[in-house]
């Protein structure tokens, strides 16, 4: 990462006034530890491919794909405000990455247009439609999948007499897993957008808690997060049809590193759970 | 540790009855912005104007107070209204309602108010550092 990069991103995408907060910005340690991960250990995936970000947010997974040799980024965002701020940066300086607005229902599309390679999904499993969306990537020819998930804990749940009664009784089988539903809001940059009214949102922030008078609307900015279980995640990709090159969860990652699975849980934290990564191969 | 934290927050002096002819009677607001040891002030000149206070302070990692206050207490005068705040040049959303007005002449805290019809002081908590403490506010 290239630090006068990252400055001069921010001013595209925040403006002036994130330039002091710039001045002494150092990547947290969970910025580097999803760094490592996603960008260091994806080489093959990423040098020399056409690389799609989606849900790029303010653009940094981007930028890093973009330096370490992707032969081009596509971003995509639904939030006006980080992609005329990226175009703008990324023309600026001549590199070879372009965003554009979209949401999880276009990713088919946008693959074919833009012959992609390998598409990024960094902590997009509980705002999108994931299951759909997984299957448009298989069905493309998309060759890699880089992911990173915020799966909670398959031990959550303890299955009850009940649930081994009705496998029994409805002839459907043992669960293979299982998500939770966490009802939320569209109530910062980073949120999950109300699909059913996508069209009315804010076209720069996303933001829904507002209607046209500008009075506070919560129920179009009422939203649902779909947390799923590790052994669900696994289940989904095998039925998919994906092959496994690589997965580590953060506490595997941590201890490999010599830390404390316990610390660096800043983000996945906030969904009580930790990363997960992948490296997935779309064989045809 | 400092952080550098900058903050912009639109402010908008609603006379509120003018079309009542009853402008005359009250004063144009004044409004006072403290962040840590910094302090804005602005003194409103017309009806329906608006304001952007924008501050940097180096904050120690914690919680710390934003505050807008009337500039006076004496009545009347005129409303000020919180029309939006930015940390770090990232627009807050919903999280701006996680604020608290309290009228100077009634003894009680109003939560999610950005409408300040009486002489008062309104609050929301900035949490440094930001870009690991606040949604959508820098690289995290």
């Amino acid at each position: 990462m290239d630090p006068a990069h990252l400055r001069d991103m921010a001013r595209h995408v925040w403006g002036e006034e994130s330039q002091a907060m710039m001045r002494s910005f150092r990547p947290s340690d969970s910025v580097l530890m999803r760094y490592e991960q996603n960008i260091l250990e994806c080489d093959r995936a990423i040098r020399g491919h056409r690389v799609m970000d989606l849900g790029c947010n303010h653009g940094l997974w981007s930028y890093c794909a973009m330096r370490h040799g992707a032969s081009h980024v596509l971003g995509v965002e639904p939030r006006g405000m980080f992609v005329r701020g990226l175009n703008s940066f990324a023309q600026q300086h001549s590199l070879p990455m372009q965003f554009q607005r979209g949401h999880d229902t276009d990713v088919a599309r946008l693959i074919r247009e833009h012959d992609i390679d390998t598409v990024m999904l960094m902590s997009v499993d509980d705002i999108t439609q994931w299951e759909s969306m997984m299957w448009d990537i298989r069905r493309s020819g998309v060759t890699w999948v880089i992911m990173q998930n915020s799966a909670v804990p398959d031990a959550w749940l303890q299955f009850h007499r009940e649930v081994y009664d009705h496998a029994e009784s409805s002839g459907l089988g043992m669960p293979v897993g299982f998500t939770l539903h966490y009802e939320s809001h569209n109530s910062d940059t980073r949120s999950r957008i109300n699909p059913l009214h996508r069209d009315l949102a804010d076209p720069d922030t996303g933001y829904q808690h507002l209607d046209h008078d500008g009075a506070l609307d919560l129920q179009s900015s009422r939203v649902f997060l779909s947390k799923k279980s590790l052994a669900y995640i696994r289940r989904f990709i095998d039925h998919a049809g994906f092959t496994i090159e690589r997965s580590l969860s953060q506490s595997q990652a941590v201890r490999a590193s010599g830390g404390d699975p316990s610390r660096n849980t800043k983000g996945a934290s906030a969904s009580h759970s930790m990363y997960q990564w992948y490296l997935l191969r779309n064989d045809k | 540790m400092t952080h550098a934290t900058t903050i912009a927050l639109t402010v908008r002096a609603d006379m509120q009855d003018e079309v009542q002819g009853f402008l005359h009677h009250k004063t144009l607001p004044g409004a006072r912005v403290r962040l840590g040891d910094g302090v804005l002030e602005h003194r409103f000149t017309r009806a329906g104007e608006q304001h952007q206070f924008v501050m940097t302070q180096e904050l120690a990692e914690g919680e710390h107070d934003l505050t807008l206050e009337f500039m006076e207490d004496r009545e009347p005068q005129g409303a000020l209204e919180v029309r939006s705040l930015r940390v770090q040049g990232n627009p807050m959303g919903l999280d701006l309602f996680r604020c608290t007005y309290r009228p100077w002449k009634r003894q009680e805290a109003l939560p999610a108010h950005l409408y300040m019809g009486w002489p008062g002081t309104w609050s929301i908590e900035i949490q440094v550092p930001t870009h690991t403490r606040m949604g959508g506010v820098g690289f995290d």
